[in-house]
């Protein structure tokens, strides 16, 4: 990521004008719908569905294909350690064992082209949360969700320090080496390198422990925390696109739950 | 509890950026693995301020550096960092401890060690456990796992986290070393 302010991409798409509390509960419904299966059929749905979203979203396409890149990797390597430990976790769970070379089996390869499945399918919502909310909407929609404001502000303070913490670490970092304690690779010996890098912690915390008396004053004279309720400048009411919005996403979530009690197993295994 | 005053939430915050920037951070020693010292910066936040900053700091910065990444958000392996820094965070409940006046016996350290690595075993178990009730993952891949991960981790917080904390002690010692002259 080359600015690590805020990750949200401005555009103007249906996900975009969604309001956030309610991406919020796509998210965990979509989430505990994956939890709830181990079942190749449901995730081939989840990701179709997430496929048409993404498609709705206006998320530019390199940024949807780095976030499935980085999971893709992660279930490459899954894959490996998973055939490498638990070679027969497959006959574990079907009770059946079909030999295709060595110690591999049907069962497993099946097991674990599923779970990378579920982890793949995931993602939609994630990427939509994280794209498509902007910072301060996300808080002020949490406080909406019953979030006492007080812990919803949280959100506005962090995104609007990340900045300066990246500045003030690099000014260190800068400051360091040209004491001659570099962190880079001009450092020849890997220790000393490593000692420098723990040292820029100290510095940095200092300061920060500074920053934290200055804005907590600050903020404190301007009132915060005086009242029980506040109001927010970025806060939009639910339109009625959100409620129907909402009751479809509960009726979707209804029929998955419906499925889940109706079948008895969880893993799904056709042979 | 709740009610957080304006210090508490700012604290939180700063704590999260800070962790969540720094996790990014890290020198490569081998394929995969890095030495980081976001763990350091979890170390001391907890001791300053307790328990509960700890735990959010650790929970909502580790999921920053997740999203910052381009990892996602994987809350049970998140919460981990959470459990962590909740459990390094107690020493700060002892009177006799103190990281802004420097105050502390040797005990508090070999305390703050004791429930850093309980935080580990811990945090990671939950993550791990969760990974296979709710993913399905294959325990026995979990168990190795899991006992990798909080291993290295536990040997980071040792060898680093610990020194730099005591480093702040000695240098805050100087904020509480005025006697009364008779």
């Amino acid at each position: 990521m080359s600015s690590f302010g805020t990750l949200y991409v401005d555009s103007d798409s249906f996900f975009h004008r969604m309001e956030p509390s309610l991406k919020v509960l796509i998210f965990a419904l979509w989430s505990i719908v994956v939890f709830m299966f181990l079942d190749l059929r449901i995730n081939l749905i989840l990701l179709g569905m997430g496929a048409l979203f993404l498609f709705f979203s206006k998320i530019p396409a390199r940024i949807i294909r780095n976030l499935f890149i980085v999971v893709i990797l992660f279930n490459l390597t899954n894959a490996v350690f998973i055939y490498l430990i638990t070679p027969d976790y497959g006959t574990t769970l079907t009770g059946k064992s079909t030999v295709l070379l060595y110690n591999l089996t049907l069962e497993t390869v099946f097991y674990i082209v599923t779970l990378s499945l579920k982890y793949l399918s995931l993602l939609p919502m994630v990427i939509i949360l994280i794209f498509t909310t902007h910072p301060s909407r996300f808080a002020s929609s949490l406080s909406k969700l019953g979030v006492p404001y007080k812990w919803a502000y949280t959100f506005n303070i962090i995104f609007r320090y990340i900045p300066d913490i990246q500045h003030e670490f690099k000014t260190i970092a800068n400051a360091q080496a040209a004491r001659g304690l570099s962190i880079k690779k001009d450092e020849r010996s890997l220790l000393k390198r490593i000692r420098n890098l723990f040292n820029i912690t100290i510095p940095l915390i200092n300061s920060a422990l500074a920053r934290i008396d200055k804005v907590t004053n600050a903020m404190d004279l301007r009132g915060f925390g005086k009242h029980q309720k506040r109001t927010w400048y970025s806060l939009t009411p639910m339109r009625k696109v959100d409620y129907a919005v909402a009751v479809l996403a509960l009726t979707v979530f209804a029929l998955f739950l419906y499925f889940r009690i109706t079948t008895t197993e969880k893993f799904w295994y056709p042979f | 509890m709740l009610n957080f005053s304006t210090k508490t939430v700012v604290t939180i915050s700063i704590g999260a950026a800070l962790y969540g920037i720094i996790g990014l951070v890290g020198i490569p020693i081998g394929p995969n693995v890095q030495i980081r010292p976001a763990i350091v910066i979890l170390t001391i936040f907890s001791a300053f301020f307790g328990p509960l900053v700890g735990l959010l700091s650790g929970f909502i910065g580790h999921m920053l550096t997740d999203v910052l990444a381009g990892w996602g958000v994987w809350w049970n392996w998140e919460l981990s960092s959470g459990f962590f820094g909740f459990f390094v965070g107690l020493v700060f409940l002892f009177k006799g401890f103190d990281m802004k006046y420097g105050l502390f016996r040797p005990a508090h350290i070999v305390f703050m060690a004791v429930t850093g690595i309980i935080g580990f075993v811990l945090g990671y178990s939950f993550a791990g456990f969760t990974d296979v009730i709710i993913m399905d993952e294959a325990p026995r891949k979990i168990l190795l796992q899991t006992v990798v991960i909080t291993l290295t981790n536990s040997v980071v917080f040792i060898m680093f986290g610990l020194p730099v904390v005591l480093s702040f002690l000695m240098t805050n010692r100087k904020n509480s070393n005025l006697v009364i002259e008779s």
